[in-house]
């Protein structure tokens, strides 16, 4: 962990996903496929949050191939 | 709901895991003798395995019963569950491979022992471990509230409730004694399986249950009746379950959920660091299942669905009840119990452990190896056993409680986070953060003041941050000769 881990704060977006942005959808009445939009919104967050993880790990294993194989 | 059939797919399940689970852990495993094997599976778990006694701990009763329930009598509030999975995953990623790190290096088996080691106070060890078995007693009483109800669906109502909380108890105990955390992970395996298979078997049908043409539409009459349910504050806007009730309370499960004694001794577990964070990838998918948590909990209100005395955990197991064939019945009776007894078991394991090792042993030192294990042994009947009244003296939602364990062990979260973000936190900092939280947490005037300062915030959040203020304050203003060890901070890539 030695190189920048500045891509880390990336970790930071289902925060604000699911987190800060809640309150402002929250009054959204579009209902994609019938569903309320909150909803769809907070389970699309769930879709971001994997994303985001899985492109932090990935630039984390290729920044930690010399070190941290535990 | 007497009939035979519910009960005997119900016992079958489980009786059927357990001996599956058991015949998997001798198979995969050498005797049981160290605290080491039995609380922390030998520190080897590999992806898979790791991935199912973590999931295993994520969704449980709470998610399942709770949600369901939360969805039907509040609506939209009901989304907190898509944001706990993922949010913890996101935090877990950073957090989690700093905790196997610490543990990996001190040979670290409880939570408590991290504490008396990296701020180098055996005592502190001591109250962080009391702080710790409190708030898994708590979380137990989840499970045994479930077990519970479930209980008397199966058995009738004519068993009382303290009788069925008692069976429940003595069914996690069995459960737990006759293995560690190895059978448990196969338990969690085949209850999260069955989970899926019947979530997806229920809302297949469930549209033709209830007079909807398709899942779709069955929240498209739902928002057409309550107009409003699927948007914040929900149904009963005087609950004052609000954005910012959304917001505090996810936050506070989100820097939660790692605290919990069981889930920082589940990172020991791991076979290493990259194990724990791939893992963080795939976990917050699975949450997305919530969709069909939520739909049965609309269903059900769409459906009339009126549970016995109003209580809300038990919407779903009523609705099923009375819509669907005795088979499934059966079917949800059986994987609702894995789902309370897995976790169960493994709160109580590391209630156990923790009071063992980190209460029992500083006062005993001479205590070897196989007594630990048994004094442990010996501390979870009585750990059980306030569960139990726990379960009998509350009637709250299973959200309510689980949100009050949330609170309760977020307490140490400023002393976790501190200690791998600070190194100036020391542990008289640590002692009176825990007593300023504690203090606004339980005492009324602590209480009334945080619901006037911050109305509808969850009052674990606010507790967690006065906590964490005095932390730093105290820790600040104490000499810099009281310092913690540095050594799990930063650069350790082992």
């Amino acid at each position: 962990m030695s190189r920048s881990n500045r891509h880390r704060w990336l970790l930071l977006a289902p925060f604000a996903w699911q987190v800060a942005l809640a309150p402002l959808v929250n009054d959204v009445v579009a209902q994609p496929f019938g569903l309320p939009f909150p909803m769809v919104w907070q389970m699309l967050g769930i879709l971001v949050t994997t994303a985001c993880i899985a492109i932090v790990y990935r630039i984390d294993r290729r920044d930690a191939s010399s070190d941290d194989s535990a | 709901m007497t009939h035979g059939l519910p009960l005997a797919i119900c016992v079958a399940i489980v009786i059927g895991t357990v001996v599956a689970a058991l015949a998997f852990a001798r198979l995969r495993s050498a005797r049981v003798t160290t605290m080491d094997e039995w609380a922390v599976g030998g520190r080897r778990f590999g992806a898979w395995i790791f991935w199912f006694v973590n999931a295993g701990e994520i969704y449980t009763t709470f998610a399942v019963l709770g949600i369901s329930g939360y969805a039907w009598a509040f609506g939209a509030p009901a989304y907190l569950a898509f944001t706990s999975v993922s949010l913890a995953c996101a935090l877990g990623y950073w957090l989690m491979p700093q905790i196997w790190r610490a543990g990996k290096r001190y040979g670290l088996v409880t939570q408590a022992d991290f504490f008396s080691l990296h701020y180098r106070a055996p005592w502190l060890g001591v109250i962080v471990g009391i702080a710790g078995i409190a708030a898994l007693i708590v979380y137990v009483q989840i499970q045994l509230t479930a077990l519970t109800l479930v209980f008397r669906l199966t058995l009738g109502s004519a068993l009382g409730a303290p009788q069925a909380a008692v069976l429940a108890a003595v069914a996690m105990l069995a459960f737990v004694y006759l293995a560690g955390l190895r059978s448990a992970a196969f338990a969690a395996g085949v209850k999260d399986v069955l989970m899926i298979a019947l979530v997806v078997m229920l809302s297949v049908t469930v549209a033709d249950k209830v007079g909807a043409s398709s899942m779709l539409d069955v929240f498209r009459r739902t928002q057409e009746l309550h107009p409003g349910i699927g948007r914040l504050p929900g149904l009963q806007p005087e609950a004052g379950l609000s954005n910012t009730w959304l917001v505090t309370a996810a936050l506070n499960v989100a820097l939660g959920t790692w605290i919990f004694p069981h889930m920082f001794q589940l990172c020991f577990s791991a076979r290493n660091a990259n194990t724990i964070r791939r893992n963080a990838i795939w976990q917050p998918l699975y949450s997305l299942s919530y969709f069909f948590i939520l739909l049965l909990g609309f269903a059900a209100l769409l459906a009339g669905t009126q549970p016995e005395d109003g209580n809300l955990n038990a919407v779903l197991l009523q609705f099923v009840a009375d819509r669907y064939p005795p088979w499934a019945v059966g079917l949800l009776a059986g994987t609702v119990c894995l789902l309370a007894l897995v976790p169960g078991s493994i709160l109580l394991l590391a209630a156990a452990s923790i009071f063992g090792r980190n209460v029992v042993l500083p006062m005993r030192p001479q205590l070897g190896d196989v007594a630990q294990v048994w004094v442990a042994r010996a501390a979870m009947v009585v750990f059980a056993a306030i569960a139990v009244w726990l379960t009998l003296t509350s009637n709250e939602s299973l959200v309510a409680v689980g949100l009050s364990a949330y609170a309760a062990i977020g307490m140490l979260a400023p002393g976790v986070f501190l200690g791998f973000l600070w190194q100036r936190a020391n542990a008289a900092g640590v002692l009176a953060g825990l007593v300023a939280g504690y203090c606004t947490l339980l005492l009324p005037a602590g209480k009334a003041a945080a619901a006037a300062l911050f109305p509808e915030w969850d009052s674990g959040l606010v507790a967690m941050g006065v906590n964490a203020l005095v932390v730093v304050l105290v820790s600040a203003a104490s000499p810099a000769s009281q310092r913690s060890t540095s050594v799990d901070t930063a650069h350790s890539g082992t």
